[in-house]
């Protein structure tokens, strides 16, 4: 396909169709697509070994697509032209650092390295650093060397952003605090793709968000619509003189028995078009059958499915399962 | 850390940015090659290595050889070459072997610095470490033999080319170390085989013509032979035998079909470097 095909709308500051990367005969990523806004984050969820990284340096100019393409403002990021330079940066998984230089030296060089950068005494308060600012790079702790590089990556104010793993080792604080960093950067206008192994950090900051799974993107969609369709969920005690053939059919519900330890519970997932009432027809209906025979429903319980009931359905194979 | 009340300053409403030239970059870290050399211990050790490469000009017993000029300021001048050789050839594989386990050198990449920047940093840094050892060398050649350089022009660039061209072939054997630790390891084995092949500790008249021949094609010996011509004032190309006294743009005619095989050279270890590895070899 010619570049002029290839370009997307100018409203989309990142898209990927169809990229495929290979390693030899393997396939890491097979074939995904998506697209990232402005003033959006994505999140891409996946396993260890699910592509994301793989994907991200791609995105990043560091390796040629084996098939599709992507493009940065409708430019090839491979190899990083000049007209992307300014405009995109990065928090690799791993990052390094010239472990003689302080705190302080460190930002100043990548002050000067870069067009139009932040003043260094407000990149060392961002990222809360600026009691350790002639600290040498070797004495700073895991959390505080992944704080450095989100105040590198951030100091040139990039209009893309690339996040892959950021808040790993750092402590609880630490990773509130880089979250309004990143929410921050958003609302101003960045197009930011995260990749995390923190679900609550997905939760939190993706506008939308992608589970990968084997090199493919099983799932993708604004949290509702993900977690919407993996359904609802109503589970009991299952009374002891109850058989599971016993159990009433309840409304776009399926149900199974399922062992908790030492007892049995009774599991319905409740699935429909009706996202909004669907779990209140199910339960209505189950309230009435427990009347009518006279049962009470001890330890009753009725949640939503939350982003993790989601990630592990989809790690443990059973996408299929979950795609309503 | 940082409340929501510090923001990041948007990037959507900059418009006009200017761009950091290469040239600017490239300056700027070098500044910080600087920095490193005397902060990272291993740099500066290596730096002061070629020093080593003075005892035996010292110690070497006195009088004239065929070309008439003292044994000892005879190997010595070679010792600028040897310093280029030696601080390219360890020097480079250490410090970016290093870097690129720890990733630090995708970091800069992901924020814009070009390769060439960071790759002629640590060059000139490495050839502001060579110039320091060859003033050394200079001084001692004057002080200890009476010898001042004839060509200063013709050995600076020779020098400078040398070590360019060595640097380029330590970034090209980066590719082969896995770590720092490694690094040195295996730049002993190129280190070895261009002392060697330099001619500075074995007389190339003591080797058999047909690879006094084949040495003049390498990299080592006609940089050395330059350098030799260029400080004594003398045309050495044609061997001792033929030696003649020459200044000026004689001495560059007659160092041409040398300084022409540096560039092959040069050019040869530049597109190796076009194989640089940037991933890690080691899992992170």
């Amino acid at each position: 396909m010619s570049t002029a095909e290839q370009t997307p709308p100018t409203t989309t500051a990142i898209s990927v169709r169809d990229l495929r990367q290979s390693y030899g005969d393997f396939e890491a990523v097979a074939g995904i697509s998506f697209d990232v806004a402005p003033g959006e984050l994505f999140a891409l969820l996946g396993t260890n070994g699910a592509g994301k990284t793989t994907t991200i340096e791609t995105l990043e100019g560091f390796r040629r697509p084996t098939g599709g393409s992507v493009r940065i403002f409708g430019t090839d990021p491979f190899g990083r032209p000049a007209a992307l330079r300014e405009r995109m940066d990065a928090v690799l998984q791993h990052s390094g650092h010239f472990p003689e230089l302080t705190v302080a030296e460190t930002i100043d060089l990548s002050r000067d390295l870069a067009a139009d950068p932040m003043d260094g005494e407000e990149v060392l308060e961002l990222i809360g650093l600026t009691d350790k600012a002639k600290v040498a790079i070797r004495q700073l702790s895991g959390g505080q060397k992944r704080r450095l590089d989100l105040g590198l990556a951030v100091l040139s104010r990039p209009e893309v952003l690339f996040l892959d793993e950021p808040t790993t080792g750092m402590d609880p604080e630490a990773r509130r605090s880089t979250w309004d960093i990143i929410a921050d950067l958003v609302e101003q206008g960045a197009a930011v793709l995260l990749t995390t192994h923190y679900l609550e950090e997905a939760e939190r900051l993706a506008d939308r968000l992608a589970i990968m799974h084997k090199g493919e993107v099983r799932i993708e969609g604004t949290l509702r619509d993900v977690v919407v369709g993996w359904g609802d969920r109503i589970a009991f005690l299952l009374p002891a003189d109850v058989r599971s053939a016993d159990l009433p059919e309840l409304p776009g519900a399926t149900s199974e028995v399922e062992l908790r330890g030492e007892e049995a519970w009774a599991t319905y997932t409740v699935r429909g078009d009706d996202t909004e009432s669907r779990a209140h027809h199910a339960m209505a209906a189950l309230v009435a059958w427990a009347q009518t025979c006279g049962l009470t429903l001890r330890r009753l319980e009725m949640r939503s499915a939350s982003l993790e009931d989601v990630f592990l359905s989809v790690a443990d194979g059973a996408a299929d399962l979950v795609s309503g | 850390m940082a409340t929501t009340a510090e923001t990041v300053p948007a990037p959507a409403t900059r418009t006009v940015r200017t761009p950091v030239s290469t040239l600017r970059q490239m300056l700027r870290l070098t500044r910080v090659e600087f920095t490193l050399f005397y902060r990272y211990r291993m740099a500066l050790y290596i730096a002061v290595l070629p020093l080593v490469f003075l005892f035996p000009a010292l110690s070497m017993p006195e009088g004239e050889n065929a070309v008439g000029v003292d044994n000892g300021a005879h190997y010595l001048a070679s010792v600028f070459i040897l310093t280029a050789m030696t601080v390219g050839i360890i020097h480079m594989p250490n410090v970016y072997a290093a870097r690129r386990e720890s990733m630090l050198l995708k970091r800069f990449r992901a924020s814009g610095v070009a390769p060439v920047a960071m790759f002629g940093a640590t060059t000139l840094s490495v050839l502001g470490v060579v110039i320091a050892l060859s003033a050394v060398i200079t001084g001692v050649l004057a002080a200890h033999f009476g010898e001042s350089p004839h060509a200063p022009v013709l050995l600076l660039f020779t020098t400078t080319l040398s070590t360019v061209l060595m640097c380029l072939f330590g970034l090209a054997f980066t590719r082969l170390a896995r770590n720092a630790e490694s690094a040195q390891i295996i730049t002993m084995a190129p280190f070895l085989v261009l002392l060697a092949i330099s001619g500075a500790l074995v007389p190339v008249e003591m080797m058999p013509d047909r690879v006094a021949d084949v040495l003049s094609l390498l990299p080592m010996l006609p940089a050395v032979d330059i350098v030799r011509s260029a400080y004594f004032g003398l045309d050495l190309f044609s061997g001792p035998e033929q030696a003649t006294a020459a200044t000026g743009l004689e001495l560059w005619v007659a160092a041409a079909p040398s300084l022409l095989v540096l560039l092959a050279w040069t050019g040869i270890a530049a597109y190796l470097v076009r194989y640089f590895r940037w991933d890690p070899r080691q899992g992170k």
